[in-house]
């Protein structure tokens, strides 16, 4: 149960617009599939084959008449709920995300590989425990042309993180998921020099690289260690990587490997289901919980230091 | 080719794996010691902030004057410079750094129990002070280890441990923590005793 609240009623009006738009839907399907269906015949008779062409785009079309509505209430409910729920918790949300700028250091970092198409969404913004945060959603494809094909390759999609830290430190220092015997690659796009740990778990699973191999480990004790292995539980199917720069720490987490979709997070996900119940509300519920649970679990509140 | 340039090149390729190294132990040396300086320094800063704490501790805790003599006495001990050379010196200068922090300790976990406000508030205000220094000279104690392990590998394991023998470096001490420093500190077990 979550301790934030607002008004149950706050939604009575989006959710008499979802009961319209599904009746709507209803209805359009009713009326427009025998009506297509009577139109493709028809055309048919008169055009052969090349009439079944009529049939594709009043389909086309009955599916776009049909759905609009709801796709337009979609987003507006997704950013009216998140709106309430991030000023209930007193925080700030913007459903466009932050502007690119503002992305630009999780790429100078490495959490964000080389990319040429960026989409940002959901962003979070404002304070936990005494913990200042962003939090966004982030979709970074490269698209490559040559003579003959062009292809796209999704580089990063999850969600983008920065929290304040209650520590000192002047270098950098980068936490990238261990990638077996490609680890030299990644250790060639990296300014600093590995850091090797003590801890075999976390050594598995992760690789360290830093400007100074004492603020490594000043920065990387072994219980913020574990705290960044029990994240990883948290997201399985994720690859966690993390940055420490300018009393920051930065997360990404990737979803893209996982069953999750391409920007996944944050999303009405089931229409059909009501807004109060076991719609949006829980579910954004859960998934802010699973951040405020991230944000609690790394104990970045400044009077530990640990 | 006749065997002669054969024998030269078999000599080269052993001159050159020897070399490689060679220097390969010598830069583990040199790191291990550079960790050993990292140390030094954070050490430096925990005894600079120890004869504040101890002027704090003595106009209150005058019942622990023992522990307060003892941590001086620790404090001078450990201030001699160390040779970093010989490995029977770092590991009686990082045996004495142990038995301070140990000292350390105990001091602040006595001085909890002090019905004074004021001293208790005081001495929490140098605990935390003490603590972030603390919380350096770990992390600079196992770059240190790390360090001084990658050297203990090459000069124990051979080709290597030939060429550090010939070379005459030597493996470094861990700097360990005591047991006693592991456990939390019950300050009534020390009042008692």
């Amino acid at each position: 149960m979550s301790p934030y609240s607002f008004d149950p009623n706050l939604f009575d009006e989006l959710e008499q617009e979802r009961l319209e738009a599904l009746s709507w839907r209803k209805k359009v399907w009713l009326f427009g599939v025998p009506l297509v269906a009577a139109a493709s015949i028809v055309s048919a008779m008169f055009f052969g084959p090349e009439g079944l062409i009529a049939a594709v785009v009043g389909a086309g079309l009955t599916y776009m008449i049909a759905e609009f509505k709801l796709f337009e209430l979609k987003e507006r409910m997704k950013t009216d709920i998140l709106s309430h729920m991030a000023e209930a918790r007193g925080w700030r949300f913007d459903a466009d995300g932050p502007p690119e700028s503002g992305v630009d250091i999780y790429s100078d970092l490495g959490l964000l590989r080389s990319h040429n198409e960026l989409t940002v969404e959901d962003l979070f913004e404002g304070e936990l425990n005494g913990v200042r945060f962003e939090l966004f959603e982030a979709l970074a494809k490269m698209r490559t042309k040559n003579q003959k094909s062009e292809s796209v390759r999704t580089v990063f999609s999850g969600l983008l993180a920065r929290f304040s830290f209650p520590k000192d430190f002047q270098g950098s220092t980068v936490v990238l998921t261990d990638s077996g015997f490609f680890n030299w690659a990644a250790g060639f796009s990296q300014k600093g020099e590995r850091v090797t740990l003590e801890d075999p778990v976390f050594e598995k699973q992760f690789q360290v690289y830093s400007s100074d191999q004492v603020e490594a480990r000043y920065l990387l004790t072994p219980s913020f260690m574990q705290r960044l292995l029990d994240i990883r539980q948290v997201f399985p199917d994720a690859q966690l990587q993390a940055a420490f720069e300018r009393s920051h720490l930065y997360l990404a987490i990737d979803t893209k490997s996982s069953s999750r979709g391409e920007l996944g997070f944050f999303d009405v996900k089931d229409m059909s289901k009501p807004i109060s119940q076991q719609g949006a509300i829980q579910l954004f519920e859960r998934e802010l919980q699973v951040f405020e649970d991230i944000v609690n679990g790394l104990n970045l509140d400044t009077s530990t230091k640990i | 080719m006749d065997s002669t340039w054969i024998f030269l090149i078999i000599i080269g390729v052993v001159a050159a794996i020897g070399y490689s190294l060679y220097v390969s132990v010598i830069q583990k040396r040199n790191r291990a010691r550079n960790a050993f300086s990292t140390i030094d320094v954070q050490l430096k800063k925990r005894h600079d902030l120890i004869p504040n704490v101890l002027k704090i501790a003595k106009e209150t805790m005058k019942q622990e004057m023992s522990l307060i003599e003892e941590v001086t006495r620790l404090r001078t001990a450990t201030e001699t410079p160390t040779d970093t050379d010989d490995p029977d010196a770092i590991k009686s200068r990082l045996e004495a750094e142990s038995g301070l922090a140990q000292s350390m300790r105990q001091l602040f976990a006595v001085a909890e129990n002090y019905p004074e406000p004021r001293f208790v508030e005081a001495m929490k205000t140098a605990q935390e002070t003490y603590q972030e220094v603390e919380g350096h000279i770990s992390a600079a104690r196992r770059f240190y280890n790390s360090a001084v392990e990658d050297l203990q590998n090459a000069v124990e394991i051979w080709p290597s441990s030939t060429i550090a023998a010939l070379a005459g470096v030597k493996a470094m001490p861990f700097f360990e923590i005591d047991e006693m420093e592991r456990k939390p500190i019950d300050a009534d077990d020390i009042l008692s005793g």
